[in-house]
Formats: structure tokens, sequence, C-alpha cells
């Protein structure tokens, strides 16, 4: 009887209890910065921080992907910034059908993304290496591309993955939960998501219960790639654009958003709720920020502390909670 | 009476839903062997994680030559003259021997602190011939044999000095000649003077060596036995509180059914060749032969895992051309390795989840895994083979190693395969659990699973199949009916 109580009291699943813990701490977070400063709640302010987030969120969900199987991939902010000037010179210089456009360059993203994937689980090289060399490689072809300069000009319709706003909501923060949504479905109901699961925790015992490790592992690279080239379109549109600054900053912050959502470095375990919700942090903070004054240059001083602080209570609470249950 | 070497007294332990230690008093005199004995789970690790430093009890105190005492931490053990040989040996494959002796523990000179390579290497040879063993100390230890890593392992305990050593499941892994050797080392340490805890659950080996045996139950510390009063059956009903049921013979003489799987001359350059044999529909196919025989090659051939370079493998009459484990899974083979934790487990799954991986397939339906039949698999399935847990969603690496066992097999069962393979399926498992898991394989059987078992116990193999392979070096020795046949007969038609 008595275990059975115990039970119950922790039965709250790690991961939930992580995401509604970050919750609490946003709320608590915007609270603060409502009686700080008149600027911050307000309908444009909300807005801008729930669309600025989309962008890096949408390729830090296949950072989250590739991190479950316990890899890592430092090309997502190369390859976003190539889906992005290809995006750009289809749009102008060829004159594309822009649906066919977007398809394309995601397809390209998903090529790089496959790529690596092929030299790390048929050379078995370690991501990082792979996937550092990919990222140099893709902003070096950027480079040669656009010698620097931004492909500018794009116009129609199409810009409305950028910019536009469906009601009171940007269509990228409908694109970015729409992912989100399809992601954690993916992982939570399909044998694929469990079989990533799996691999990350252990792949010798994951290849010998019939999961194809390598060709999981492509699989998961791949979308990790297509998703990146696809946030990187979805730039070129915000800024009508595509510039070579594309992604610069967005492998650090795409494993930052998500770590700070529960998602285990060494692998096998995260979430993609967590990975918005990460995401969703992050850019409060950097809007903080700005709302109240302070210099931009202490944005990554309270980032990196961010980071921390999340890991950390986490830890704590993890520790907490064992020693709540050992009594 | 002399001052005991080592006392703990008192000692309490909770682990989340577990009470680990229950008012543990321990003691070990000088140059005494105790051996401590317990069912998986009767808190013999947890005791000596106490007295190792790797755990703090949450109760009690622990004396080294009557002083009191506090333990933080390993190297405060090692310190303090506490040495553990643990039973999954944790050597660091890409460093030397010398280095491995003497992890955490370096020597350092000079006024500018630096390592003292040349001494180390010289005090590092210097334990080794100690041992009597014959290893070159500048060798990377990832390619030496478990035989060789265990004394350099027992080498790194003594290498401050230890005068408590600790033996945790040493011989699990050893061959006979090499448990003999071991056995004959901790003698020639208790002669020094040391004193010795030993823990194993090879009843015989502690009967043989030990000079008082400490019975763990449930946590607690139940009896102390000594020497005159040392049998299995006593042994045992101290273990699991009452008199044991004798190992029963669970075989099935009923050799008549028609071939499931059939295998011809198969071989894999260095390790192993020429080896053909078939197994029967509903047959439990044993194979023996000492470490080193090449049977876990053999095995992990068969469920795809590599390639054979030559000779075929038939199951029910069609010719397997296995890409990989999952093309066998396909075709309807299981496999269980001997390795639980490395080959067996998905650490960071529920129980629920480990159980149902390997079968998704039939609870998968698009678009989603059917949360409703899952849950009927896993009940059907856990109950089958009587996992105690506390709840399926809890991760499978908080359960005991009996219990994780017993998931493993049941993953198997849940993906309906027609052959299982188990590899070494009651290694480090207590004598109770031991004979659930024999009864659980012979229950399967009885419904028409085929099961190709491998074992190192050969009372096990002859208790439970009907037929076995006998192999050696890689090499097929011969193929026995279980009834007429000894441990001391696999044996002599191994080795001659």
């Amino acid at each position: 009887m008595e275990t059975k109580k115990i039970r119950n009291k922790f039965s709250m699943n790690q991961n939930v209890s992580t995401i509604l813990f970050l919750m609490l701490f946003i709320l608590l977070f915007s609270v603060i910065l409502t009686f700080a400063t008149p600027n911050f709640l307000n309908s444009y302010n909300i807005g801008i921080i729930i669309k600025q987030m989309s962008f890096f969120g949408i390729a830090a969900l296949g950072q989250t992907l590739v991190l479950i199987i316990a890899g890592i991939d430092l090309s997502i902010g190369s390859t976003a910034c190539l889906g992005g000037i290809f995006f750009a010179l289809c749009m102008t210089t060829l004159g594309m059908n822009p649906v066919l456009a977007v398809i394309l360059c995601t397809a390209i993203g998903c090529g790089i993304g496959y790529l690596n994937g092929l030299l790390i689980t048929k050379l078995r090289l370690h991501p990082f290496i792979v996937t550092l060399a990919v990222s140099n490689i893709g902003y070096g072809f950027v480079l040669v591309i656009t010698e620097g300069y931004t492909i500018s000009g794009i116009t129609g319709d199409v810009l409305a993955m950028g910019q536009g706003m469906l009601g009171a909501i940007p269509v990228p923060t409908l694109i970015f939960i729409a992912a989100v949504a399809v992601l954690a479905y993916i992982l939570k109901f399909t044998p694929f998501g469990r079989e990533l699961f799996a691999i990350g925790g252990n792949h010798a015992a994951a290849r010998l219960v019939g999961v194809k490790v390598e060709a999981r592992k492509r699989n998961v690279y791949l979308i990790s790639g297509g998703l990146s080239a696809f946030a990187g379109i979805m730039v070129a549109c915000r800024y009508n654009s595509g510039q070579p600054t594309i992604g610069e900053t967005w492998v650090m912050s795409s494993i930052t958003a998500a770590v700070i959502g529960g998602t285990s470095m060494d692998g096998g375990v995260g979430t993609v709720v967590g990975t918005l919700v990460g995401a969703l942090l992050m850019q409060l903070l950097s809007n903080s920020i700005v709302m109240l004054n302070v210099s931009q240059y202490w944005e990554a001083v309270m980032t990196g502390g961010v980071v921390l602080l999340a890991v950390a209570i986490d830890a704590l609470r993890t520790m907490h909670r064992n020693k709540q249950l050992s009594k | 009476m002399p001052l005991p070497k080592l006392e703990v007294k008192n000692a309490s332990k909770n682990f989340p839903g577990v009470k680990a230690l229950i008012d543990v008093d321990f003691h070990l005199n000088p140059g005494e062997i105790v051996s401590l004995v317990g069912e998986n789970g009767a808190g013999k690790s947890t005791l000596i994680n106490v007295i190792t430093g790797q755990i703090l009890p949450d109760e009690g105190e622990l004396y080294i030559d009557g002083k009191k005492t506090a333990i933080a931490t390993p190297t405060d053990a090692l310190n303090l003259g506490v040495g553990l040989v643990p039973q999954e040996l944790n050597l660091i494959p890409q460093m030397s021997v010398a280095e491995n002796i003497y992890l955490g523990t370096c020597k350092v000179k000079g006024g500018v602190p630096r390592i003292d390579w040349k001494a180390m290497r010289s005090d590092a040879e210097e334990i080794i011939k100690s041992l009597d063993a014959k290893i070159d100390v500048t060798k990377n230890v990832d390619n030496m044999s478990v035989a060789d890593q265990q004394m350099v392992q027992i080498a790194r305990a003594l290498c401050l000095g230890a005068d408590i050593l600790i033996f945790d499941e040493p011989t699990a892994c050893l061959t006979l000649k090499e448990t003999e050797k071991l056995l004959s080392i901790i003698r020639k340490f208790k002669e020094e003077g040391k004193s010795i805890i030993f823990v194993s659950h090879h009843l015989d080996e502690v009967i043989e060596i030990s000079d008082r045996v400490s019975i763990m139950r449930d946590g607690a510390l139940i009896e102390n036995l000594e020497k005159g009063e040392l049998s299995v059956t006593r042994l045992i009903s101290g273990m699991i509180g009452r008199e044991a049921e004798k190992g029963e013979i669970l075989r099935k003489e009923d050799n008549t059914g028609e071939v499931l799987l059939k295998v011809e001359h198969l071989s894999r350059e260095r390790e192993f060749q020429d080896i053909s044999f078939d197994v029967k529909r509903g047959e439990i196919f044993g194979i023996a032969g000492l470490v080193g025989a090449g049977r876990t090659e053999l095995v992990s051939t068969v469920f795809g895992v590599q390639k054979p370079e030559t000779g075929s493998i038939w199951l029910d009459g069609e010719e397997l051309k296995l890409r990989g484990p999952h093309d066998a899974i396909k075709k309807g083979i299981g496999y269980v390795s001997e390795e639980r934790r490395k080959y067996g487990i998905l650490p960071t799954m529920t129980i629920k989840e480990n159980l149902t991986i390997a079968n998704l397939k039939s609870i998968y339906r698009f678009p989603m895994i059917r949360k409703k039949e899952e849950e009927e698999m896993f009940q059907t399935y856990s109950e089958q083979v009587q996992v105690k847990m506390a709840s399926p969603e809890g991760l499978l690496t908080k359960l005991s190693g009996g219990n994780q066992q017993k998931v493993v097999v049941a993953r198997w069962l849940a993906a309906n395969c027609k052959l299982l393979i188990v590899d070494e399926p009651t290694r480090g498992i207590d004598v109770l659990a031991k004979n659930e898991i024999h009864k659980l394989m012979r229950k399967c059987a009885d419904e028409g699973l085929t099961i190709l078992a491998v074992s190192s116990e050969l009372e096990e193999l002859i208790r439970i199949c009907n037929r076995i392979l006998i192999m050696h070096e890689g090499r097929q020795k011969g193929l026995v009916d279980a009834s007429e046949i000894t441990p001391e007969q696999i044996l002599h038609i191994a080795l001659t």
C-alpha cells in the first residue's frame, strides 16, 4: 500500500514536469516584465516574440531528434543559410514557381542532412566532426554564390511564410506549432519514434531488437537538414531576401533550446514540446534585454546563465525526487 | 577475541521504493575469508557499496581496526586499505595495464608535481608478479582475456597496499581452470594476513573457500554460518528462508518432432569451424563449452548479427540469408544476449516499452501504436514471466537483475518468435530466479517454442535440454543426448 501511495504522488512523467516547470518560470518572468516595463505586454511585442522564436525553433526540432539518437548536428545553421540563399536565387534570378522553389530548397536541405547521415553511418565517423565539416563547406558555398552580398527582391504571396499573420497569430508561429505537433506525434505514437529513443539509449541493444539503426540515423539527419533549410526559407521570406548571415547563431541556440526543454545530450531522452518551450524562454530573454534597455552585449551572458540554471534546477529536482521516493 | 578488521554496525539504506539494507551488522576478522550470499536484491551489492564508499548509508557506522571511520568515496576506501574487485570490470581499454592499476592514485614526484611513470611501471610489475600473472604492464587492456583483465583489477585493488579485499562475483566469467587459480590466489592473500569478503552465486566455491558465511535476505543479514556448518542445501535454505526444492529434471525425452533449424558446415575464420546440427520443433537444444569456445559467435551468426563465411542456415526448410537481426526477427528468431546491460536493456525506456519494442508492428496500425493493444501485450507477457515491478511506466534499469532478464525474455515471447536463442540465460542470477527461468523455458518449449540455449553451467544444460552440442575452441566436439550424460563427461568430451 505504502509504495502505491508514493507512486501516485510522483507518477508525473519527468518530461511533463520539466515542461510545466519551465512554463511556470516563463509566466513568472513575464509577470515581472509586465510590471517592469509598459512596452512588454502588448499584442505587437508578444507577436514579435512568438514569431522570432519560430525560425530557429524549427531548426531546433531537427536538432532535438538528432540529440535523441545521441548524435549532434552542427550543420543546421549552414544548411538553413543555403536553403534561404537558394530560395532567394530561385525566386529572383531563376523566376521559379514559389511552391516548386520551397520544395526544391527543402529537398536540398534533406540532401545535405542525408549526406551527413551517410558519412556518419557508412564510414562510422563521429557526427560532431562530420557535421562541422559539412557546415563549413555549406557556408563556403554560400560565400561563393553570394560573394557576401544579400540576394534581395523576393516578392509574392510566398512571403507570408515569413511575415504573414493569420488573425492575431504570425504564420511562422503556426508553422512552428504544426511542426511541433507532427513531430511530437511521431515520437510518441509511431514505431519510428520509439526506435529513436531505443537507438539513443543503447544502439547495440536497439540493433538486436530489430531496429535498423543505421537507416534510422540517416532518416533523422535527413529530417534535421530538411527542417533547417525550410526554416532558412522562412527567414528569407521574412526579410524578402536571402542573406549570408541566416542561421549564424542557430547551432548553439538550437542545442540550448533542446537542452533547456529536457533533452539529454547523452541521447535517449527528449521531447519536441520541451524544445518549443525552451525556444520561447530564450526568445523571451532576448526580448527582455531590449525592453529593459540593457546593452545587447549582455544577451549571451544571460542566455548562458539561463542554460546553466535550467539544467542545474532539473538535476536538483531529480535528486530531490529520488530522495523523496526512497523515504 | 581479536578486534575485528572491519565492522559495520546498524547500517540501513533506502532506495526509491526499496529498503536495500535494514539494520545490518557485519564483521570481518583479520586473516578471515567471509562469503556473502543471498538472492539477487538481497542487499549484498549495497553492503559492499557502503563499505567501499560508493554509496553513503542513511544510518550506521563503520569501524576499521576498531576505529570509527567514514568512507565517503572509493578513494577514501583505497586509502583506508579497502580494495574492491568489482563484478563488472571497470578498466579503461585505451590505457595500459600500469595506468589502469594506478587509475586515480597516480604516483606523483618532484617540486612541480608530475606523474612518476617509471615508479608506476615497476610497482605495477611488482604487483602483477606477486599475483603469479604473466602480463605486460605497458600493453593496453583492450585485447586481454577476461581472466587477465581481472588480474589487473585485483592489482588495482592492491595498489595502495589494501589489507581488506572484496571480490564481487569474481568467477562469473571465468573458466574452471581460471576459477581454481583465482581461488588459490585468494587463499594466498589470507595467508599473508589479509581479510577477504567473497561474493558468489557458486555455492560450491563459497563452501570451498570460506571461513564463515554471512547470509543476506531482503536487505537484512539473516545469519552467520561457521565453516563446519556449511552445505549447499543449508546455504540455499538460509537464502530463501525455507528448504530448497531439489533441482528437478525439466527435460523432455521426446525427440520426434520435425526439424526447425538446420545448421550445415557453418564456419567463420578464427571463430568456429564446420559446425553442423539440427534443432527440432519444441526442443530445448543446448550448446556447451568453455569460455572462448565460439558459442556466442555461432549463435549470433544464426541471429544475423554477422554473416557466415561458409555453410548454410535453414529455418523451416528455407535457407536464411540474413542481412541483420531485423531479418532474423522477421523470420521468427529471438535472441537474449549474455550481456544484458550492453545488448539487452534500453536504459532510457520504460519496462513496458522495453517489452513491446521487438513487436511494435503488430500493435501499430496507421497512424499510431494502439495503446490498448500495447497494454494487453504487456499484461499477457509480463504475467507469463511474472515480473515483479511497481509500475510498467518505471524504467527497466530500476528492476533487479532477475526481473530485468524476465522482461528481456518476455520481449521475445511478445514477438511470437519460433526459435529463441538464449545465451547464458541465468548468469548473475540467484538460485531462486534461476529456477524460475528454467521452468519458464520449459513451459515455453511445451507450448511449442524452440529454444537454443548456450550455457557454461553444465548442470543447467543437463537439467533442461534434450540434446547438447559440445564445442571447444571453435570446433564441434560432440552432440550428446542429455539424458545419458554427466557434467564430467561433457568436460571430458570437450577437452579430449
